[in-house]
């Protein structure tokens, strides 16, 4: 047995506490994939950062755009320019914010612990397509908020944003691991956590109703819904080898969470 | 990587073409699980209704037994039972038709599974077995026994809600087996779907069991879900591990999300 390949790629944690500027984190960020990132990113204009290009001639980029002091704009692109979503994040003025953030040479993740308030989060990346071909349809994201800073629910450990044929958009794409829209079984009968890939589905290019499995998320995983957000787990992810994630603040679906790779 | 143990364990695989009646359904079970498959005869015999096959016992010394009754020319009951000898298709039996003018059967068995499928315009299926946890210890808290919901009742009827996820199975804190509900992990999205890759390739995943309401209870040994394109009887050639692969044959149970369910022959 080896690592599967979704969990074999780069991946870096940062976490800055007091944080009361949304500039802030586009700076904490930037610095993480430009300077700490192996390999690293690319910024090919202001606020604009380019993922790697992998094996496959594969990349996407995400531009932040800060809206005002609490809001951060992230707008989601593939390698042909098709922008895949745009999604904000709208912390409190109350407080400062924990921000933590989430990389790698396919996946980026932000979590804003506004403390008196939800957790907002900003995610992108692509997919683990193995063992088949890679193809077209790899780029997924989300965030808390549409543009119009509304939270309006569409984000979760469900849904999330990838290109349907040719058409961006929202949808419940994440494998169900219990019978349908139901919770998902991710306890053993002794109460042991079962730990699954975060799967995700789409329509292929000339296909306008069915969606077909496109792959896997980098270095995440599906865990059951008791773990608290920020809480660290230790899972084996090869015989003798073990990587610690950290629960994020993705929004609970189906009594399911997600955790990303941290060490 | 290594096999899954799931898919380690022995399997048979039978075909007998043109049964017009079900007691040769219970010889030929006879001879696929006793004469060959290890289990033993506590009831009966070959020629003889009823007939009762117990499975070999497990590590822990659990085993399930499986009372086959011929009714009538055309159809055969089923009583499964847990080692405590609860019945785990909780009604009286199910049951299972073929042809007047004579059906093709196959017969896919092993020691924690049974699976009886028959040929039929609406091709017929039933089967049951014992779920591998692992790396869970066995049988702590308790073992999984599953079976088919169809494919009929005990007065004969079509069960309409037989699709292949539908099991009784014993949840989490019950005392009885429960039936008329998926228990089959899905492994889909919620948009219209194929179990398909990208590229077209079949996406084949394990027949996992839940409670419904967030307990993984094991996998069936030699099942597989496969696409709904597959055809009935279809067989799909699976890798198992890096190295190894094994043929998998559709059966006859009702479909389920876009998805149909294949045992292991070969």
């Amino acid at each position: 047995m080896s690592v599967p390949v979704f969990l074999n790629s780069s991946f870096y944690y940062f976490e800055r506490k007091g944080v009361s500027d949304v500039q802030t984190i586009m700076d904490d960020f930037e610095n993480q994939v430009l300077h700490v990132n192996v390999p690293a990113w690319s910024k090919p204009s202001a606020g604009l950062y380019k993922s790697p290009v992998d094996a496959n001639g594969r990349w996407y980029d995400v531009l932040f755009t800060r809206i005002t002091q609490q809001k951060l704009e992230m707008r989601l692109r593939d390698a042909t320019g098709v922008t895949v979503c745009t999604r904000r994040i709208n912390c409190p003025t109350a407080n400062s914010w924990n921000v933590h953030i989430f990389t790698g040479e396919h996946h980026m993740h932000i979590d804003v612990d506004a403390v008196s308030a939800v957790v907002e989060v900003l995610f992108a990346g692509m997919l683990d397509p193995t063992p088949d071909a890679a193809h077209n349809k790899y780029v997924y994201g989300n965030g808390s908020r549409s543009t119009a800073d509304y939270a309006d629910s569409s984000c979760d450990v469900a849904h999330s944003f990838m290109i349907d044929n040719a058409t961006p958009g929202y949808g419940f794409r994440t494998t169900s691991y219990g019978t349908g829209n139901y919770t998902y079984a991710l306890l053993s009968m002794n109460g042991s956590r079962i730990y699954r890939p975060v799967g995700l589905w789409c329509r292929p290019t000339g296909e306008n109703y069915t969606s077909r499995f496109a792959g896997r998320r980098y270095n995440s995983l599906l865990t059951e819904s008791t773990l608290a957000w920020g809480a660290k787990v230790t899972i084996p992810i090869d015989i003798g080898l073990s990587g610690l994630f950290r629960v994020t603040g993705v929004p609970t679906a189906y009594s399911a969470k997600i955790v990303i790779r941290i060490a | 990587m290594s096999i899954p143990t799931y898919l380690s364990s022995t399997f048979r695989y039978k075909e007998t073409l043109a049964v017009v009646d079900v007691q040769t359904i219970i010889n030929d079970l006879y001879v696929e699980l006793v004469t060959n498959g290890g289990w033993t005869c506590t009831v009966g015999g070959s020629g003889q209704t009823p007939t009762t096959f117990k499975s070999p016992a497990r590590a822990d010394g659990l085993f399930l037994t499986i009372q086959c009754t011929r009714t009538s020319a055309t159809r055969i009951a089923y009583v499964v039972r847990d080692h405590n000898g609860m019945l785990v298709n909780n009604q009286t039996d199910t049951r299972q038709d073929i042809d007047v003018a004579g059906s093709t059967v196959h017969y896919f068995t092993g020691p924690f599974h049974f699976c009886v499928n028959t040929e039929r315009a609406t091709p017929e299926c039933f089967y049951c077995g014992l779920a591998d946890q692992t790396p869970e210890p066995i049988s702590i808290p308790r073992p999984t026994y599953f079976a088919s919901y169809g494919p009929r009742d005990t007065s004969g009827t079509w069960v309409v809600n037989g699709y292949w996820s539908y099991l009784y199975i014993m949840s989490m804190g019950a005392t009885s087996y429960v039936g008329n509900a998926s228990r089959a992990i899905l492994r889909a999205c919620t948009d219209s779907f194929l179990r398909k890759t990208m590229s077209g390739a079949l996406l084949c995943e394990p027949l996992e069991l839940t409670d419904g309401a967030g307990i993984f209870m094991g996998r069936a040994y030699q099942a597989m879900i496969v696409d709904s394109s597959l055809a009935f009887a279809a067989e799909a050639t699976i890798p198992l591990d890096d190295n190894n692969t094994g043929v998998f044959k559709v059966v006859g149970c009702i479909v389920t999300s876009n998805t149909k369910l294949a045992f292991r022959k070969a």
